[in-house]
C-alpha cells in the first residue's frame, strides 16, 4: 500500500496538469479578491443592490405590502437600510463574510467562505477523474494490477494521494488568498485569531465533506471509465442541479433528500453554525466516505482489466 | 512435470460470446512457449487470465504450482506485456519505469539504467513516451514488464512494429532471459517465422479452443517436405502414383498433386508417368511453410 502512495504521489508530481489545476486555484483566489474590492467600491459610491437579500426578504414575506403593489424599489431601499443583515453577494466565487456583529472581517472569515462556496470541487472535479482515469486510459494499470494481491490497495493509494493533492490545493489557495488581502488590505487586515476556535473544526468538517464529495467523483469515474460523465456529473452536482432531483423527491415523498448530499452541508456548515448542524454534516460526510468508496472499490476489485 | 503454468478447462465468456473455451494448456519451467493464434482467436483473453487481469468464468488455472486462492499471490511473479505497452505518455521512459519500481518496492541504485539498456533504450530514457516511435514503446513495454524480475513474462504480440533489427534484437533479450535466467516465456505473434525460431512449444489456438499443442520437433515434423508435381492429366497420374505405393497425397486444382511421402528415387517416378502418357512439367521438393501448416489446422480457406 505505501508503496503504491508512493507510486502516484510521483506520479502526480509529474503530471503538468496538476500544476496547472493549481495555477487556476490561485487566479481564481485574486478573483475573489478583486471582486470584493470592485464590491466595496459599488458600497462606497452607493451603487451597490443586494438582490439577493431582496429575495429572501420577499420569501420571508417581508413587506406583503410591497410585494403585492410589485414596489421592489422600495423592499431595495429596506434592505440597503438594514446594515446587520446585509450579505455581499459576489456572484460564483464568494460572498464578502461580514459578521453578525457588524465587527470587521478577518483572514480566516474570508477563507472559510471561499471554502465553503466549493470553488475548490470544481478543481477537485477536474484532478479526480484526470488522475483516476489516466491510468485506466493509458493501461498503466494492467503494470500493477497483477502484480498487487488486492485491488483495493490500488483504489485507496490513488484515493490517499488526491486527498493530499486537494490538502495542498487548499493551502495554496490559503496562500494566495492571503498575499491578496495583504495587497488589498495592508496593515487593516486581521488574521482572524478570536475566530480560530471555530474556524478549526468547522473547516475540518467541511474539509471532510471534500473528501466525501471527491470520494463520489472517484467512484463514478471507475464505475464509468468516462472523464466526460466524471466531469459533468461532479460539475452539475457542485452547482446545484441536485436540487432538480431532490424537489421532486421532496414534493413526492415529503423527504428532503438535500440534507443528506455534501454539498448542501457544505454550505450549511458556518462559522456560527451550532453543534446539531456540524454533527450532522460530519455524519453525512462519514457516512458518504464510506458507502461511495465500498461501491468503487468492490467495483475495481471485480471488474476485469479492459 | 514441472508446469510453470497448467490450466485445466479455462473458458471465459463475456456474454453471450465464448473468448476462451475449455483450453487446458502447460508451459514448462525455463521453456519459451509460442502461442498462436487469428485476431479474436482468444489469445489475449487467456493472457490476461493467466496474468490476474481478468477472471475465468470456469475452468482452474495452477501457477507455480498453486491454486485456487493462492494463484493471486504468484502473480506476483509474473511481468506481462498485454496488447499495447502500458505506458503514461506525458511521463519519460525512465519515470515510467520508476513508477512500477516505486509500486513494487524497488529502489536499486542504477536498476533503471540497466533495464533501459538491457531493450536498447539507454539513451531514450529521458525522452517522453508520446515522442517515442511504436518499436521504441514496444521495447519500452518489455522493460517495465522485466522490472522485479518475473519468473514468467507473457508477452502478447511484443515485436509488433519492431523493425528487423528490433524483432532480432528482441529475440537476443528472449534467448538470453530464458538461458541465463531460467524464465519461462509465453509470447504470442503473428509473425510465425519469428515465434518458430525461438520457441519450444507451441499452443495454436482458434475461436477460442485449443486446437493443437505441439513441441519445435513434432511442429517441424509436420511442416516436413512435400513433393510438388505439376502435370498435363491429374487423373491419369493418381493411378500411377498409388501403384508405386503413394497414399499420403493431396490433388490441388487440375495440374497439381502434393505428395506428403518420402520417394527414394524421384527418376522412377517420373519414369512410371511417362509410361502412363502423363506429361510432367514440374517434379520438386519444396518445404511447407509454418504459416501454410497453421492456416490449414485453423481453417485458412475461410480467409480467402
Amino acid at each position: 500500500m505505501l508503496n503504491l502512495i508512493r507510486m502516484n504521489s510521483y506520479r502526480t508530481v509529474h503530471m503538468a496538469c496538476m500544476y496547472v489545476l493549481l495555477v487556476i486555484v490561485c487566479i481564481f483566489s485574486v478573483f475573489s479578491i478583486a471582486t470584493i474590492s470592485m464590491t466595496e467600491e459599488e458600497i462606497e459610491s452607493g451603487e451597490y443592490v443586494d438582490y439577493e437579500s431582496v429575495s429572501d426578504a420577499m420569501e420571508a414575506g417581508w413587506n406583503d405590502a410591497a410585494m403585492e403593489n410589485g414596489d421592489v424599489d422600495s423592499l431595495i431601499g429596506e434592505v440597503e437600510n438594514e446594515d446587520e443583515e446585509v450579505m455581499i453577494n459576489l456572484g460564483i466565487v464568494s460572498e464578502q463574510p461580514i459578521r453578525a456583529d457588524g465587527t470587521v472581517t478577518s483572514y480566516l472569515d474570508y477563507l472559510y467562505q471561499d471554502m465553503t462556496s466549493g470553488i475548490l470541487l470544481i478543481f477537485m472535479t477536474i484532478a479526480v477523474v484526470l488522475f483516476f482515469n489516466r491510468e485506466q486510459n493509458s493501461g498503466f494499470i494492467k503494470n500493477i494490477a497483477s502484480k498487487s494481491t488486492s485491488r483495493i490497495n490500488i483504489y485507496f493509494s490513488k484515493f490517499i494521494v488526491m486527498i493530499a493533492y486537494m490538502l495542498v490545493a487548499f493551502l495554496v489557495m490559503a496562500l494566495a488568498e492571503y498575499i491578496c488581502l495583504m495587497i488589498h488590505y495592508g496593515g487593516d487586515l486581521t488574521f482572524g485569531k478570536d475566530v480560530l476556535g471555530d474556524f478549526i473544526p468547522k473547516i475540518g468538517v467541511v474539509f471532510l465533506l471534500h473528501i466525501a464529495f471527491i470520494s463520489g467523483v472517484a467512484m463514478i469515474t471507475t464505475l464509468t471509465k468516462s472523464s466526460t460523465m466524471g466531469i459533468t456529473i461532479g460539475m452539475l452536482a457542485n452547482t446545484g442541479f441536485s436540487a432538480f432531483l431532490t424537489m421532486p423527491i421532496k414534493a413526492l415523498l415529503d423527504f428532503d433528500i438535500a440534507k443528506y448530499l455534501v454539498t448542501s452541508n457544505i454550505g450549511n456548515v458556518n462559522l456560527d453554525s451550532g453543534t446539531d448542524v456540524v454533527t450532522h454534516a460530519l455524519l453525512v460526510g462519514i457516512i458518504t466516505i464510506i458507502v461511495y468508496n465500498v461501491i468503487g472499490c468492490t467495483w475495481f476489485a471485480k471488474k476485469d482489466i479492459a | 512435470m514441472d508446469y510453470v503454468v497448467s490450466t485445466k478447462g479455462l473458458t471465459k465468456v463475456y456474454g453471450k460470446h465464448t473468448a476462451v473455451d475449455n483450453v487446458s494448456i502447460h508451459i514448462k519451467r525455463g521453456e519459451i512457449y509460442g502461442f498462436i493464434g487469428r485476431n479474436g482467436a482468444g489469445k489475449t483473453t487467456f493472457m490476461k487470465m493467466i496474468t490476474g487481469l481478468s477472471a475465468p468464468t470456469n475452468g482452474e488455472l495452477s501457477l507455480f504450482g498453486s491454486t485456487g486462492e493462492a494463484v493471486k499471490k504468484q502473480t506476483e511473479r509474473v511481468g506481462n506485456l498485454i496488447e499495447e505497452p502500458g505506458l503514461y505518455p506525458q511521463l519519460t521512459g525512465y519515470q515510467n519505469l520508476k513508477c512500477k519500481c516505486l509500486a513494487l518496492g524497488i529502489h536499486k541504485q542504477g536498476y533503471i539504467e540497466e533495464l533501459l539498456a538491457k531493450v536498447g533504450l539507454e539513451t531514450a530514457g529521458k525522452k517522453k513516451v508520446k515522442k517515442y516511435s511504436l518499436g521504441m514503446r514496444q521495447r519500452l513495454g518489455i522493460a517495465m514488464a522485466l522490472v522485479g524480475g518475473p519468473d514468467l513474462l507473457v508477452l502478447d504480440e511484443p515485436i509488433n512494429g519492431l523493425d528487423p533489427q528490433g524483432i532480432a534484437e528482441v529475440r537476443d533479450i528472449l534467448l538470453k532471459l530464458r538461458d541465463e535466467q531460467n524464465m519461462t516465456i509465453m509470447i504470442s505473434s503473428h509473425i510465425l517465422e519469428e515465434l518458430y525460431k525461438i520457441a519450444d512449444t507451441f499452443g495454436i489456438i482458434n475461436k477460442g479452443k485449443l486446437i493443437q499443442e505441439l513441441s519445435k520437433e513434432e511442429l517441424a515434423e509436420k511442416c516436413s517436405d512435400f513433393i510438388e508435381l505439376k502435370c498435363d492429366d491429374v487423373s491419369k497420374a493418381c493411378p500411377v502414383i498409388e501403384g508405386m505405393g503413394i497414399k499420403n497425397y493431396k490433388v490441388i486444382g487440375n495440374d497439381t498433386v502434393y505428395i506428403y511421402e518420402k520417394i527414394d528415387n524421384m527418376g522412377s517416378l517420373n519414369k512410371e508417368l511417362a509410361k502412363a502418357d502423363v506429361s510432367v512439367s514440374l517434379l520438386n521438393v519444396v518445404q511447407e511453410k509454418l504459416e501454410n501448416y497453421f492456416l490449414e489446422l485453423v481453417g485458412g480457406e475461410e480467409n480467402a
